[in-house]
This record gives structure tokens, sequence and C-alpha cells, in this order.
């Protein structure tokens, strides 16, 4: 692709905005949707307490692993490190899997053989992801039932998961899935991931 | 006082740093701080999960039936895009607590892994690619081209387990530290009893 010269701009970037119109417009919504979620302030305190959630949380925190991790100096950041070995492999399969989708990176392999690539590493980040993060739950449960960010983490993870299969992948595979349908699935891909991984993140910073 | 216990150039530097307004403003914001850390280990899915990507290929392990040339062509720019994110919020990080991190031995031990992972880089651009033609399309490429390639996988993760330490306090300077990690953290002043 050579550059446009100058008088070429802005028919060239008009066409790369309808080219992306659908991307474009699945990111403004999915901007809208961290616009509602940010000042959104659940209610995860009072259930934790209101339906008797915390004698559970602290119950299946007292278990052998949540306390030898609680007591331990080094076990939990040591897990923490192999948790974001996870995330690299994991965030890694689904930002190649998502740039093929958007029409970059792998843009001239078909959809489905990148998914083919892709699909077992995917699987090896998210094992290791919730191998070393029910762990991290386990020596942490009390934080984590009060924890807005947690319930906003879980609540993604199953979301995206799901998305993943159900949604996502399907177009992958599907022979003539349209421009518009991949860049749409691409965007809310990478949002839900995103989320999930932020939210987890914050759930450091809060609590 | 003994010389050698005059204060290095580096800590003279990163106190330096450490006495700008900016530098405390950064350390003691609410929000600016814990939005440059996530951002800057959120990067890690971008950055070293792109690459491990690219490493698995060249491993032999993933894309097989994809040239290792349209690999490093296509995808890696999108890594060295979360790189580049990566060096500039790791930056501010450490322009906020310059004096602490010049002193934590898993920050040192981190910067020494960074100098390895960039000769390994260079070795596979510059020596390892040169005959790239004869294996580009190769499923499993030379010897060489998979020892640079787990060697960047080790590397980095290495980077990730001591920057992820660089939090903790256990090798702090002061008095009750072994002389190694005295001498390892660059503590400046005499702290052995």
């Amino acid at each position: 692709m050579s550059v446009p010269g100058v008088g070429q701009w802005p028919s060239f970037a008009s066409r790369w905005i309808v080219g992306h119109r659908c991307a474009l417009g699945s990111v403004a919504l999915v901007a809208v949707l961290w616009w509602l979620l940010l000042p959104w302030k659940s209610n995860a305190a009072t259930w934790c307490e209101a339906f008797g959630w915390a004698d559970f949380y602290r119950e299946i925190g007292d278990g052998s692993i949540g306390r030898a991790i609680g007591e331990s100096l080094w076990l939990f950041p040591v897990i923490e490190v192999v948790h974001l070995f996870g995330l690299a492999v994991l965030g890694g399969s689904v930002i190649v899997m998502d740039l093929r989708l958007l029409g970059v990176g792998l843009k001239n392999a078909v959809p489905a053989r990148v998914l083919a690539n892709v699909r077992p590493w995917f699987f090896v980040g998210l094992f290791v992801m919730i191998a070393t993060g029910v762990p991290l739950f386990l020596s942490e449960t009390t934080k984590c039932c009060f924890n807005h960010s947690f319930e906003v983490k879980i609540t993604g993870l199953f979301l995206a998961v799901l998305y993943t299969f159900a949604v996502r992948n399907r177009v992958a595979v599907r022979d003539g899935a349209s421009t518009c349908a991949m860049q749409g699935v691409a965007v809310f891909s990478l949002g839900l991931w995103f989320t999930v991984a932020a939210a987890g993140r914050w759930i450091g910073f809060s609590g | 006082m003994d010389s050698r216990y005059e204060p290095s150039v580096l800590h003279s530097f990163a106190a330096w740093l450490d006495s700008h307004a900016w530098s405390t403003a950064l350390h003691e914001s609410l929000w600016v701080w814990p939005l440059l850390e996530s951002t800057h280990v959120l990067t890690v899915a971008l950055f070293v999960g792109v690459l491990v990507m690219v490493d698995l290929r060249l491993l032999g392990f993933a894309f097989k039936d994809t040239p290792v040339s349209i690999m490093t062509g296509r995808v890696l720019p999108w890594s060295i895009g979360g790189f580049c994110l990566m060096v500039v919020t790791g930056l501010l990080l450490f322009y906020a607590n310059p004096v602490a991190y010049t002193h934590n031995v898993w920050f040192r031990l981190k910067v020494v892994l960074l100098v390895i992972a960039a000769v390994n880089a260079w070795m596979f651009h510059r020596r390892v690619s040169r005959d790239r033609e004869r294996w580009d399309s190769q499923p499993r490429p030379p010897l060489a081209v998979r020892l640079v390639s787990a060697t960047s996988v080790s590397v980095w993760a290495g980077v990730i387990l001591a920057g992820r330490m660089i939090a903790y306090n256990w090798f702090e300077c002061g008095p009750s530290q072994s002389a190694f990690i005295l001498w390892a953290a660059g503590c400046a002043v005499d702290l052995t009893p």
C-alpha cells in the first residue's frame, strides 16, 4: 500500500472510515458500555452481608490452600507471577485472532486457520489463569466478597468465555462471514477480555 | 567516612529525579499511578502475548503453515507497539519513585534481564535471520532459531517475575540484610552492624 499524496488524504480517510464502519461503531458501543459500567456501584458489599455470602466465602477461604497462601510470604506473589504468564499466553492468542478479524496482522490467512493455530494456546492460557486464579481467590475470599472489581471481573469472565465460543469462534470459522461481522465481533472480544483484565488488576487497588 | 560508602552516580541521579515536584505528585497521585501501573501490567498481554505467538512459530509449535517472515513482518510490529507502551509507562513509574527502585534488587535484576533480552533480539534479527530464506517456510526452523526464541520466552518470563517482585520490600536496604543483598541492591550507606 502506497502512502497517499497530500491531496488524496480526505478521500483516503473517508474510505478508511467507511471500510471500518462496523469496527468504529462497535468501538463507540463498547465505549458507551464502559461509560455506563464505570460509575455503576453494585451492591457487592450489601449482597455479601445480606444473603449470608460472607459466611460461605469465609468458609471456603478457610481451607488448607487458602490458609497456606495467606500465611506464606512468597506463595501469593509467586502464584500471581504464573497468573501473569497465563495472561500473556491467553492475551496473545486472543489478540492475534482478533487482529486477523479486524483485517490486520495475519490478514492474508483464512480466519479458520488462524483460529486452529491459536486455539490450543487459548486453552493453555485459560487453564493457567484459572488454575492460579482459584488459589489466589481462596487466599482472600472475604476481600473478594466485598469487592466490586472482583464482581465485574468474574461476570466479565463468564461473558467473555461464553462470547468467545458462542459468537467469535463461530464467526471466525464461518465461510463468507462479512467483513463487517468480523470487525464488530473482534472489537467486542477485545473489549470484553480487556474488561476482565482491567477489573482483575483493580481488585488489588480496591478494598 | 569510608570512600566506598559515598553515594553512587546512580543514587545521585535517582535522588535528583526524586527531588522533582512532578515525581512526588506522581508517587502520591490517587488515580494516575494506579492507571499507569495497570496499563503497564495489561500491556503484558499485547507485548509478551503477541511475542509468545511469534516465538511459538519460531519454535515450531504453532502457525507451522505461516512463513516466519509473515509472522515477523505482520504480527511482530504489534508486539513492538506494546513494548513502546511498556517503556513509556515503565519510565513514568520509575520516575514516581526513583530512589527506591534504584536500590531494589528485583528492579536491578529486571534491568539485567532487559539487556539480555535486547542482546538476544539483536542476535535473532542480525545474526540468526541472515539465512532466513532457507528456513522461512520450514514448519520447524533450525536449532539456532529455536534456541534464540526459547531464550526470548524464558528471559521475558524472568522480566515479568522480577517486575512483579519489585512491589515487595523483602530486600530493602537495612541492617538485617545479608552482605550479598547490600551489594546487589547497591545500598548507599554502610548498614552492616
